[in-house]
């Protein structure tokens, strides 16, 4: 292993005791823990819009696969009183199920129009939540959907998991399994085939590769996680509702995209960061109020004009303008900074 | 194979520390499931530390005292100007009594303290600015809210603390959200707005004998139930409704729904409690409405005049919020102090509503002898039903709504009743809700 | 009143509608199809523009001298915004980029008004008062005006790119932007031409829009969406199709919720959107 592989190990698994210790660290206000919480659920959306990335397309309707998710796991456990995991894992299956129905069709549409597309189909699956109230409630909203209860833990006895400080467990182990899985499926053998969709479609086709076939993997994937993220909502907040202003609106889907871009495209790490910044942000400018959006408005721009690699990209983009400068003080013309390679 | 072993080293240290945060999680557990027995209140979740906050026991009496309300309201979003207004109400509320020296309540003086939270306009930015409140602030009371789904999101907060929630704007009976006595911390300072349908029946009754055909506009929300109590007490008075429409939450041109309810040539077209009455009117006149309009919503006649702004729109018009031309003096009070401290914006009426609130609340403290445990005030707020219990800025007052809600935990005071004739407005009187 | 007169106002409705909406929409496909980026912030470019007549109302201009200095300062603007942000830099991804900067900037206008003009709802005066009878149906005035100024709106534009070299030069650019840059056309002219028309009839739709219901910091995203729908109906960068979208969507908008439902209406061309996306993904009237 080399001594880069080592850093990011030990990163991982310092995030990950960080992670697992906040409650206990945080026991006096766990109001901290709802926003970490939150944090994790938006965290896996975030990742799993980044991993339609690497076909490259562009997906702004992770969102719609969310709400189905999260109505998916309150019918389940409300109307057929199937238990949390159970629920869980069938209403994730369920929001994949919709993408592998869909995703054909939709996966033949490229570039802008895919971006559209895909708003669109969030949209109208979030006017359809709206209105069909006998399942959702309507825009009253759908209360009471019930969390994990008490469960027996092992070592620990029984645990209220209903509680938020509880919950929190769930919400990040459960996260933190879904992003190993993305990971795994980064590092794995399928990912060529997406790499080589992403860099030249065509060329991907031409050499046998079945470009819709591996679109599909991907994109049915995706949908799982953020079906997944979504039910992991629906128990965590104990009511839906699908208004536009709520976290199946169209805006939200956009935002999804900011998050992932502030923090870094190309990074695994990019959606946790830029999730994490961005809603710690939010958080801390609280006071603020009507201010409070301009500056994340201002931070996603200054962001895209100045780091295009994103906030983790920052040591390699300050690498870069090192260069640069160095080049330029020996005298070596017609050099840009990485990512601003001259208009040439 | 040396990566392999530190993937299990690490494996191993984070599965240690889970386990160790679960047991610390488990004992917290232990400790807050033993507090119920010594406390009898059905705050047990909330643990040890707010119970025994500094303000709720065992301080000496005649002691100045603080009394934080968290308010939530949208203070972004597209019904942000509610959450303004709201928000300057209370404020001016916590002026006025912090000015005279706070509030006395049971033994202790308290002065107010409010803190304010946005909740974006949706439920999950409510559920954490309620969060925020009960957890880290630690409140004695949340108020605010105006979507169903924030209260709601509210509610399974401020319940699972042990927190008194006070509603604001809950219209709905039976719906989830309203006050029931499945939700035993949540009550509602706030008039419901379709108690005034027997009020504007009986006037339009007296004022235009021929007028009998009503259409409803209805927002589609959930207003059945509200809808067919107005639909027994127009029988009652020999009227009849010949059209409804429903209007999903979010409509901005309204010339379509008022296309079809006046295709039915009704005489009387009924905005039922909606913040966009005054849309729906502009659009009624525009398509050749020239009968009543009522609009039995928040929105304040004064509201119609600057923003339908047409004289001959404005004729004919029954009101029955707040009427900023013919304040009592503690409404023209509020207005005053308003406008000393914003002289550039105009007042806006949902201020008045909003006033009430910490107001009643307080009111209820004051009978209850204390600020402190949940349960005991909504106990003691269920017991003011008599007219006079409570002071508003109405007049007086009393809790009620056992005949609609199942318990007595919302506001009833006088209604003004207002007509607008030729862009002005006619102040008719107070009325007393009628139960019906 | 006859159900034939009901038909008739909603279509009247409907159709004032979809004017405000086919204005909004060719601002959107020019910039889509010349920029080829998604500028999601033309919803509040429409918002800027009514709260700008607003402005200029109330320091005493007229309703219409303000329209047109409305429209004249959303243009430089848009100049402005196409030279400062959404010139594509390379190495970035270019739409990808323009979705994250546009979404920046709504926030950024959408708070910014907040502040500057508070939070209270804004009316314009009125275009006209009352309604007028055709053929028995009381249709409101102020939407025939505003049918009227969006059509007079439309023919401009259509001379400007019908009868001038830029106007030519822009259609070409919308067609295949490659090919016209052979030619010897200036792309980063074209932008910015696009951008200013664009940010001009948003601000045109804006005002019409705002005299007609009224002014909120808010306002801008319903109109974004109609017009991502209808630019989508008609096609990538095709003006007819813009025209004849965002009248259909306007008479849907008008006539569904008075025979059908509100729901039908808003949850129906979606549907029908992602259909024309499935089968003919460049459009209805769309070209390759």
């Amino acid at each position: 292993m080399t001594k880069r592989g080592w850093t990011k190990l030990l990163l991982w698994v310092g995030l990950v005791v960080i992670a697992f210790a906040l409650p206990t660290i945080l026991r006096r206000d766990p109001y901290w823990l709802t926003v970490f919480c939150l944090l994790a659920i938006n965290t896996l959306l975030v990742s799993s819009l980044r991993s339609v990335t690497l076909i490259n397309e562009i997906s702004l309707g992770q969102v719609g696969f969310a709400v189905i998710g999260a109505y998916a796991h309150a019918a389940l456990m409300m109307k057929a009183h199937i238990p949390f995991w159970p629920s869980l894992i069938l209403s994730s299956l369920f929001s994949a199920l919709i993408a592998l129905a869909v995703a054909y069709p939709f996966l033949k549409v490229k570039g802008i129009y895919f971006s559209i597309l895909t708003l669109l189909t969030a949209e109208t699956f979030r006017l359809v939540a709206y209105y069909w109230t006998s399942m959702t409630g309507g825009s009253l909203g759908l209360t009471g959907v019930p969390g994990p209860g008490k469960q027996q833990v092992p070592f620990v006895g029984e645990v209220n998991f209903d509680r938020p400080a509880n919950y929190y467990y769930i919400a990040v182990g459960v996260v933190l399994v879904a992003l190993l899985i993305l990971y795994w499926l980064e590092r794995a053998y399928i990912s060529f085939q997406w790499r080589a969709i992403r860099d030249d479609n065509l060329l991907a086709g031409a050499v046998g590769i079945n470009v819709i076939g591996y679109k599909t993997i991907n994109f049915v994937i995706a949908a799982f996680m953020a079906g997944l993220s979504g039910a992991l909502f629906a128990s965590y907040q104990h009511n839906l509702s699908p208004d536009t202003t709520s976290r199946f609106g169209v805006s939200m889907s956009i935002y999804l995209l900011v998050y992932m871009v502030v923090g870094g495209k190309d990074y695994f790490v990019g959606p946790l960061m830029g999730t994490t910044v961005l809603m710690l942000i939010a958080e801390a400018t609280r006071s603020s109020q009507q201010y409070q959006p301009m500056i994340t408005g201002a931070i996603a721009i200054l962001v895209i004009l100045f780091l295009p690699m994103g906030l983790v990209g920052i040591p390699k983009q300050v690498r870069s303008w090192r260069r640069v400068k160095r080049l330029r003080a020996a005298g070596v013309d017609g050099v840009n900074p990485a990512g601003k390679e001259g208009k040439a | 194979m040396r990566s392999k072993r530190v993937f299990l080293i690490c494996a191993v240290l984070v599965i240690g520390v889970l386990l160790f945060s679960l047991s610390a999680c488990a004992k917290e557990e232990t400790t807050t499931s033993s507090a119920p027995a010594t406390t009898a209140a059905p705050s047990t979740t909330a643990g040890p530390e707010t119970t025994a906050g500094p303000t709720t026991t065992g301080a000496p009496a005649g002691e100045v005292k603080t009394l934080k309300i968290g308010t939530i309201m949208p203070q972004t979003g597209p019904l942000a100007i509610l959450g303004l207004a709201f928000t300057r109400a209370w404020d001016l509320y916590a002026e006025d009594v912090n000015q005279a020296g706070g509030v006395k309540i049971g033994n202790d003086t308290y002065q107010i303290k409010f803190i304010h939270e946005d909740s974006k306009g949706s439920a999950e930015g409510a559920s954490t600015a309620a969060s925020k409140l009960v957890n880290q602030d630690k409140v004695d009371l949340v108020i605010g809210a105006i979507l169903e789904s924030e209260m709601a999101a509210i509610n399974q907060v401020t319940e699972a603390a042990g927190v008194l929630y006070a509603q604001a704007n809950a219209n709905i009976p039976g719906a989830p959200q309203d006050v029931s006595s499945d939700k035993p911390l949540q009550v509602r300072p706030f008039i419901n707005h379709d108690e005034t349908g027997p009020i504007d029946l009986d006037y339009i009754a007296k004022t235009y004998p021929e007028a009998k055909k009503i259409a409803l506009s209805v927002p589609d929300i959930g207003y059945e139930g509200m809808v067919e109590r107005l639909q027994a007490q127009v029988a009652a008075r020999g009227m009849q409704i010949v059209a409804q429409e429903k209007w999903p939450w979010g409509t901005t041109d309204f010339v379509p729904i008022m296309t079809k309810l006046n295709a039915a040539k009704p005489d009387i077209i009924w905005a039922m409690v909606s913040g966009q009455a005054n849309d729906q009117l502009k659009a009624a006149r525009q398509l050749g409405f020239k009968g009543v309009f009522v609009s039995n919503s928040p929105l304040g006649a004064d509201v119609f005049v600057v923003t339908v702004q047409d004289p001959a729109a404005l004729t004919d018009v029954i009101c029955n919020s707040v009427d900023v031309t013919h304040p009592t003096p503690e409404v023209k009070k509020l207005m005053d102090a308003w406008q000393a401290k914003w002289p550039n914006d105009p007042f806006i009426s949902d201020a008045v509503h909003a006033y009430d609130m910490p107001w009643v609340m307080v009111q209820v403290m004051q009978k209850a002898g204390a600020i402190g445990d949940a349960a005991t005030l909504v106990k003691t707020m269920e017991g003011m039903t008599n007219p006079g219990d409570i002071q508003t800025l109405h007049g007086p007052g009393y809790i009620g709504g056992a005949d609609r809600f199942g318990v007595n935990r919302v506001l009833y005071r006088p209604l003004p009743l207002s007509r607008i004739m030729n862009g002005q407005i006619e102040f008719i009187g107070f009325m007393e809700p009628v139960k019906e | 009143m006859s159900s034939l007169d009901l038909w008739l106002q909603a279509t009247v409705n409907g159709i004032a509608l979809g004017w405000l909406y086919v204005l909004m929409a060719l601002g959107l496909t020019l910039i889509l199809s010349i920029m080829g980026i998604l500028q999601l912030a033309h919803g509040e470019i429409y918002m800027l523009g009514a709260y700008a007549v607003h402005y200029l109302v109330g320091r005493g201009l007229g309703l219409y001298p303000a329209i047109a200095t409305s429209m004249f300062i959303m243009a430089v603007l848009g100049i402005i915004l196409e030279r400062g942000l959404f010139r594509p830099r390379s190495g970035r991804e270019v739409v990808l980029c323009s979705i994250v900067i546009s979404t920046g900037l709504t926030l950024i206008l959408t708070s910014a008004i907040v502040v500057i003009f508070g939070l209270y709802t804004k009316s314009l005066p009125l275009l006209a008062t009352g309604s007028v009878e055709i053929f028995g149906a009381a249709v409101p005035k102020d939407r025939i005006l505003a049918i009227g100024f969006s059509v007079l709106a439309l023919v401009l534009l259509y001379l400007f790119l019908k009868k001038t070299r830029l106007g030519l030069a822009m259609i070409a650019s919308a067609q295949n932007r490659e090919g016209s840059f052979l030619k010897g056309i200036n792309p980063n002219r074209m932008s910015m031409a696009a951008m200013a028309i664009g940010c001009a009839l948003a601000a045109l739709a804006g005002a019409l829009a705002g005299a007609i219901l009224q002014l909120q910091p808010y306002m801008g995203a319903l109109p974004m969406i109609k017009g991502l729908v209808i630019i989508v109906l008609g096609g990538l960068g095709s003006i007819p199709g813009a025209l004849i979208g965002g009248l259909i969507l306007g008479l849907i908008d008008g006539i569904v919720p008075v025979f059908f439902s509100p729901a039908v209406a808003s949850v129906g061309p979606l549907v029908v959107v992602i259909l024309v996306l499935l089968f003919r993904p460049k459009g209805l009237l769309g070209h390759d």
